[in-house]
């Protein structure tokens, strides 16, 4: 599926490449997804969801990085908007699931990287990829 | 009634044509405005991308795959230059190359496409391209560890 490879592009020049770099990989990468939500393409209306608050998520840290921080901040409304989409029982399990989410992102990201240690292989990546090609 | 078959032929004729030109054309359009579509779709072509389930094989045969693969990835990059996805995926095909060809005692051929893979990654703007961190990255990659990213979103989904 064009969406996973766009995906695993987008996020190796986001996690590998520079600041100028992985901002224009994680823009084409949102733009893409905006043609999805905006031209109705079959795509799995929960998963979409989740892809723009990940992709959110990774332009927030970016901009926070190079110190834009009011660009973060609108990146960080966008996520949680997105992620408030998705059905949660109540306000504080999608609070606390989000914080969850972020602070788990943000360690395995720098695990990914090499700037930490390294957990033991959870799945194949080529089984997500038939997983997500059968959805 | 010759108006109506002229008419008719004429019309089968352009249906014929629009047929068989459709493909071609709109793989021309796609490949002119969205390079980096074109390159998704074709890394969708050969399974996604040239990383594959070599584990088991011996490296001589992993060596075949790897390397053909690669060939098809840097025909299609041939027809569009533009296309950043299939830079990356050419870059990280060639640390695949230099680590089997390091497994199999060629020192020469293995320096020499890390330095291939290394001058793609450097032209993507990849900050740390030294051959212990792409080895390291590549194996990571390989072995099964899932990028954050489809963890963490898996991790959600499912709640």
């Amino acid at each position: 599926m064009y969406a996973d490879n766009l995906a695993h592009y987008s996020f190796l020049q986001y996690n590998q490449a520079g600041p100028d770099q992985g901002r224009t990989a994680l823009l084409q990468y949102l733009s893409f997804l905006q043609r999805i939500k905006n031209e109705y393409i079959r795509y799995s209306a929960r998963i979409l969801h989740m892809d723009f608050v990940l992709t959110y998520l990774h332009l927030y840290r970016l901009e926070s990085t190079v110190g834009n921080s009011a660009v973060a901040a609108g990146y960080m409304n966008d996520a949680q908007r997105d992620w408030s989409a998705l059905t949660w029982k109540n306000e504080d399990a999608a609070i606390a699931a989000f914080k969850k989410l972020n602070q788990s992102l943000s360690s395995s990201e720098a695990r990914f990287s090499g700037k930490g240690a390294l957990s033991a292989p959870a799945a194949h990546r080529k089984t997500d990829k038939a997983r997500a090609k059968a959805r | 009634m010759k108006k109506a078959i002229a008419i008719s032929v004429c019309a089968l004729l352009g249906l014929a044509a629009g047929y068989f030109a459709a493909q071609p054309a709109s793989m021309w359009y796609i490949q002119s405005t969205e390079p980096d579509m074109f390159g998704a779709f074709a890394l969708d072509v050969i399974d996604s991308s040239i990383a594959c389930n070599c584990e088991n094989k011996p490296p001589s045969e992993a060596l075949k795959i790897v390397s053909g693969d690669l060939s098809t990835v840097r025909g299609w990059r041939g027809q569009n230059r533009s296309s950043l996805m299939l830079a990356q995926e050419i870059g990280l095909g060639y640390v695949r190359l230099s680590q089997l060809e390091q497994k199999l005692g060629n020192g020469a051929e293995a320096d020499n496409d890390m330095k291939h893979g290394q001058h793609e990654l450097a032209a993507l703007g990849w900050k740390d391209i030294s051959p212990a961190h792409l080895t390291a990255l590549v194996k990571r990659m390989d072995s099964g560890y899932q990028e954050p990213y489809q963890k963490e979103k898996n991790a959600a989904i499912a709640h």
